[in-house]
């Protein structure tokens, strides 16, 4: 057994790196950009910021910081007409534009020139003052060609559309945008400025059509990143602050760059303990109601508690949640727990012992572990129930009892061990549970837990922590599954590892 | 005998149940405050939460504060508000003589310097933020004659220059760097576009930048008359009183200190927060349900242990139009103005307050509300008027020729219907409003289709102007709010807030006016045509500001409740002697 127990624990090593790989990529990949999330302006009105290229040097500099600036990992696969520095592009949809083209085109140095000539097209429109420009069009008798509006209007028009150009790899929106571009530049001539850049922009264009080279597209290549990567730093550290996960450092959390070891263990251990308590209730309640709705199969016992678990099952959290609230926590008719959190401010003192800090904490656990624990009766009793009842079939429980033996014991020492299989393989979740949480009931009851703290990573992007909880979860499952496996081995002799 | 035990058993276990709550002591002197989740923390310049501003309002303090009251400026650390240049670039400071940090060394005007440094500095984790400080802020002067004299010189002329301190919270030097790392830091390096880092300034702004300055409370020091002592992450954070404050004399009331003990308790739930207050668990909120306080002041019990308010506020809620849309994805709807001012005639603003805020939001006409001093009410509120919108949809052109209740139009050779998207963030008082606003537009042969979605989307798409009518609200203050992130064409070809596409070069001069206009009379003159220019172009149908939900314990004097955020000042809350002599309640 402790052979096949150490075999397990060693195959651990590279399931966690594939999971961690996994999650890593998964998480960069998505749609998400912490940077944007990091770097938007105070969303409430007359924020001042203003969007200029002093936002998107910050952006840069952000990136650089967090270390999304660097490939994802050692290497990747792409094609011949991919670009190897396409991951140092800051914007996110800008890199998106790029790949496409490079993807249609195939030459990625002609599609590099013409983007950085569509950027200095960009940068130009900075040049064009609307006072200037009123005034140099405006005759000897004060009569102006064009008026401040009209003016504004062509200029914000040029430079939205040449922004949305960066954006978009369609050929056909391309073409339309040009067209609708030269004949805007040709009607203002106060435009030149922008007109020179744009011209270059079209040559830049037209030399990316005419040297397409699609094929390249479909010739496969590796391109080799070295070990300056996002990965091998999260593994393996920086060398500067961040020591890697091979030291047991998660990172830094982009939210509020707290370590995300610290956010983690302050936070896991409220989680683990409903979740530990909240199975043993469940296993309590469950285990015998599901013995003795099998022993009184088809009466009315078995009849109105299949009835009741499945109509507890279908109720949903939040309203069990906040139906327990206003029933036992309420002066108006009974208020017998505390509302919401897990300690009382006013009355909580942290030199406490471990045993006072319990006792005190106990009233504040009970209605969201009901919560927690209510909608697994169902489930857990109608195993059990299923189990008992196959057993009860077999030959060596009539057996038994034709030996004279109590019902007590026939149940208890007979029947029950061969129906716990089922149930073990459903005692190996409680691992990766322990880490997940609960969102609702975390938010009803105002409990610290891990669930809306992972709910409010995904939310703002906040890479590190997912990755983390990913690779903690997915080693909390291989931990669980381990422990079930002992288990059957402890509970059915005919089971064995060796 | 059974019978009787299972009774006993039954009673005793009651009993002992009902002992597992305890009633608050309402005699302590110590204010439990709701707030309505975590702050992201309470760093001095790397967080920008809700609940950060108002928790600093008890720790921190800056040069200058917005009074409650008279929604003026006044001074705070400096000994009055600055003198100003001719040319409105020079802004001089003289601080108090009265303010000692907690280890009793005097404020100086060295301590501003580095406080502006840090707060401008691209070294610091404040991005989000920066840009309004360091667009404003382009040097500090120091006098070495006079140490509690300052000056900050400005890159330009702006309206916001004489208030920019007003959220800067003022740090000690010596204690965030007495091994003066940052002396040879200077403002001309900080502002350089080529900011070339130092490895000690690097190594300081990481440690600085660290969580733990976030989170220990030993760290979270300021010039406030609280100190944190405790923060259980996600539960609640202690606040407790100074012991010889610098300020104990002071008779300002945002000087005062009160209670001993502040509590900023969390609870995200509003059930948890209405059976708080049934409870009397909390003694201040902010952020209690309308229904529910509806519901609480039906009751004696509530109203003798409560002031409790409805009152105005600056945030509201708009549905915008897409100006400019490019055609191709989203269509030409709303570019002409006729069909904008139909959309404002059909959207049952009136219905939605009553339905959805039970009555207990106001009317908004353009983007200022009508608490600040510069609003315009020479506007009048443009009432749901469905004949009138038909009236305006026939004139731009918008009828109904095929008969199927949907109005069209040809649009570059393409018969359009009107029929669009509402988008909005998914949320049931969304869904709601925009299921409103489908049902009274269909009347008008108008076809709506809402569309929610999540915020991240939302937002994107709205920054993209991948939209036809958006449902958003914008947060506000009675601080001047610079109308250039909404409403400057710039600011809608970069992809900024102007998801609408408003403006042309006269409203980009009014904003350029506004904001540079030291005069006020300039100034609100500015911001009068603004607002009427809005009004007139129609970007938004301006909808509602939701009131703010005001619950105050009755045990306590000083229960002033205001429009401007948070809406009470706690660390002015008295406890009445009836008070402190009571027992425990029952």
């Amino acid at each position: 057994m402790l052979k096949y127990i150490a075999k397990r624990v060693l195959i651990f090593i590279p399931t966690l790196l594939a999971i961690s790989l996994l999650a890593f990529i998964l998480n960069i990949s998505a749609p998400a950009d912490p940077v944007e999330k990091l770097s938007n302006t105070a969303d409430k009105e007359g924020a001042a910021n203003q969007q200029s290229n002093a936002s998107k040097k910050t952006k840069q500099d952000l990136r650089k910081k967090l270390g999304l600036d660097l490939p994802i990992f050692y290497f990747s696969f792409g094609s011949l007409s991919d670009c190897d520095t396409l991951y140092k592009v800051a914007d996110k949809d800008h890199a998106a534009t790029l790949s496409e083209l490079s993807h249609y085109y195939g030459n990625w140095e002609d599609v590099s020139a013409y983007f950085h000539q569509l950027s200095n097209v960009q940068t130009s429109h900075s040049s064009l003052d609307l006072e200037e420009i009123f005034m140099m069009n405006t005759d000897i008798d004060s009569n102006p060609l064009y008026s401040k509006n009209e003016i504004n209007d062509v200029i914000t028009q040029s430079n939205f559309e040449v922004n949305a150009m960066m954006e978009t790899a369609n050929p056909s929106v391309l073409e339309s945008k040009f067209n609708s571009l030269d004949e805007l530049y040709s009607n203002y001539s106060f435009l030149s400025v922008v007109k020179n850049e744009f011209d270059l922009a079209k040559v830049s264009y037209e030399k990316m059509l005419s040297q397409k080279s699609s094929w390249k597209s479909y010739v496969p290549q590796i391109i080799w990143y070295g070990s300056k990567n996002q990965y091998h730093f999260w593994l393996f550290g920086d060398g500067k602050l961040r020591k890697g996960l091979v030291r047991g450092d998660f990172g830094y959390s982009y939210i509020d760059s707290q370590p995300i070891n610290t956010k983690i263990w302050s936070k896991v251990w409220i989680s683990f303990s409903f979740s530990i308590l909240s199975v043993l209730f469940a296993y309590i309640i469950s285990i015998p109601l599901g013995i003795y709705s099998a022993y009184k199969k088809d009466s009315k016992f078995d009849r109105i508690s299949s009835i009741v678990v499945f109509v507890l099952y279908s109720m949903p959290g939040f309203f069990i949640g906040v139906l327990l609230l206003y029933t036992f926590a309420n002066p108006d008719t009974l208020r017998w727990f505390p509302i919401s959190g897990i300690q009382d401010p006013t009355l909580f003192n942290p030199d406490w012992s471990f045993w006072e800090k319990t006792a005190h904490r106990a009233p504040f656990f009970i209605l969201p572990l009901i919560t927690y624990t209510y909608s697994s009766f169902a489930f857990l009793s109608r195993i059990m129930r299923v189990g008992v009842i196959d057993v009860f079939g077999q030959d060596y429980i009539r057996t038994a009892r034709a030996k004279g033996l109590g019902e007590g014991k026939v149940v208890m020492k007979h029947a029950l061990r061969n129906s716990l299989l089922p149930i073990i393989t459903v005692f190996a979740n409680i691992f990766p549970l322990a880490i997940g949480g609960s969102v609702i009931i975390e938010t009803i009851f105002t409990i610290p837990g891990m669930g809306f703290e992972i709910y409010n990573s995904i939310l703002n992007s906040d890479y590190p922590m997912i990755v983390a909880v990913f690779t903690i979860v997915g080693f909390l499952t291989m931990i669980g599954y381990l422990v079930a496996d002992v288990l059957y081995a402890v509970v059915d002799p005919r089971i064995s590892y060796k | 005998m059974i019978m009787y035990n299972k009774i006993l058993t039954f009673i005793i276990s009651l009993v002992l149940l009902s002992s597992c709550v305890e009633n608050r002591d309402l005699s302590k002197n110590t204010v439990v405050a709701h707030i309505l989740s975590n702050p992201d923390g309470l760093h001095p310049y790397n967080d920008n939460s809700v609940m950060r501003s108002f928790i600093f309002e008890h720790t921190q303090k800056t040069l200058v504060k917005l009074d409650l009251k008279t929604l003026e400026y006044i001074p705070s650390l400096a000994k009055s508000l600055p003198e100003i240049s001719e040319d409105g670039l020079l802004y001089h400071y003289e601080l108090r003589d009265d303010v000692r940090w907690d280890d009793g060394s005097e404020l100086t005007a060295k301590d501003i310097e580095f406080t502006v440094k840090l707060q401008i500095c691209p070294l610091t984790d404040n991005a989000n933020v920066r840009g309004n400080y360091s667009s404003v802020i382009k040097d500090i002067i120091l006098y070495p004659e006079n140490p509690k004299k300052f000056t900050m010189v400005a890159f330009g002329k702006n309206v916001t220059n004489p208030s920019i301190f007003s959220e800067v919270y003022v740090q000690q030097k010596s204690h965030w760097d007495p091994e003066g790392v940052l002396n040879d830091l200077t403002f001309k390096d900080i502002h350089s576009p080529n900011f070339k880092e130092k490895k000690e300034w690097s190594d300081w702004f990481n440690a600085f930048n660290h969580g733990d300055n976030r989170y220990q409370p030993e760290r979270l020091v300021g010039l406030g008359p609280y100190q944190i002592s405790d923060w259980e992450t996600g539960s609640y954070i202690i606040a407790k009183k100074k012991e010889n404050w610098w300020g104990d004399n002071d008779t300002l009331i945002y000087n005062q200190n009160y209670p001993e003990e502040i509590i900023f308790k969390i609870i995200a739930d509003e059930s948890s927060v209405f059976l708080s207050l049934k409870s009397q668990g909390l003694d201040a909120t902010n952020r209690v349900g309308t229904s529910k306080l509806f519901k609480l002041q039906k009751h004696d019990y509530f109203n003798d242990n409560y002031h409790s308010a409805f009152l105005d506020q600056y945030s509201y809620y708009y549905a915008g139009l897409n100006m400019r849309p490019d055609g191709i994805k989203r269509k030409e709807f709303f570019t002409d103005v006729k069909v904008r001012r139909a959309m404002a005639h059909l959207v049952p603003v009136d219905e939605i307050i009553e339905v959805l805020l039970h009555g207990q939001g106001s009317r908004q006409v353009a983007q200022l509300s009508n608490l600040k001093k510069n609003y315009n009410d020479t506007l009048k509120l443009i009432e749901l008027d469905v004949d009138k919108a038909m009236q305006l949809l026939d004139e731009a052109g918008w009828v109904d020729t095929d008969n199927d209740n949907v109005r069209d139009k040809m649009v570059n050779g393409e018969k359009l219907q009107l029929s669009f998207e509402l988008s909005y963030m998914s949320s049931a008082a969304s869904k709601e409003t925009a299921l409103m606003i489908k049902e009274s537009m269909w009347r008008a042969g108008v076809e709506v289709k809402p569309n929610p979605m999540d915020f991240s989307l939302f937002y994107k798409n709205a920054q993209e102007h991948d939209f036809d009518m958006m449902l958003g609200g914008w947060g506000g203050s009675a601080s001047y709010s610079n109308p250039y992130q909404l409403w400057h064409t710039s600011s809608w070809a970069n992809k900024g807030s102007n998801f609408c596409g408003f403006g042309d070069a006269f409203s980009d001069s009014l904003i350029d006016v506004a904001n540079a206009a030291i005069d006020p009379e300039e100034h609100r003159d500015a911001i009068w045509q603004l607002q009427a220019k809005i009004y007139e172009d129609q970007p938004y149908v301006f909808m509602y500001s939701p009131k703010r939900k005001i619950a105050i314990h009755k045990r306590f004097e000083n229960a002033d409740m205001y429009f401007e955020k948070p809406g009470f000042v706690l660390h002015n809350f008295l406890l009445k002697d009836s008070y402190k002599n009571q027992t425990p309640m029952p």
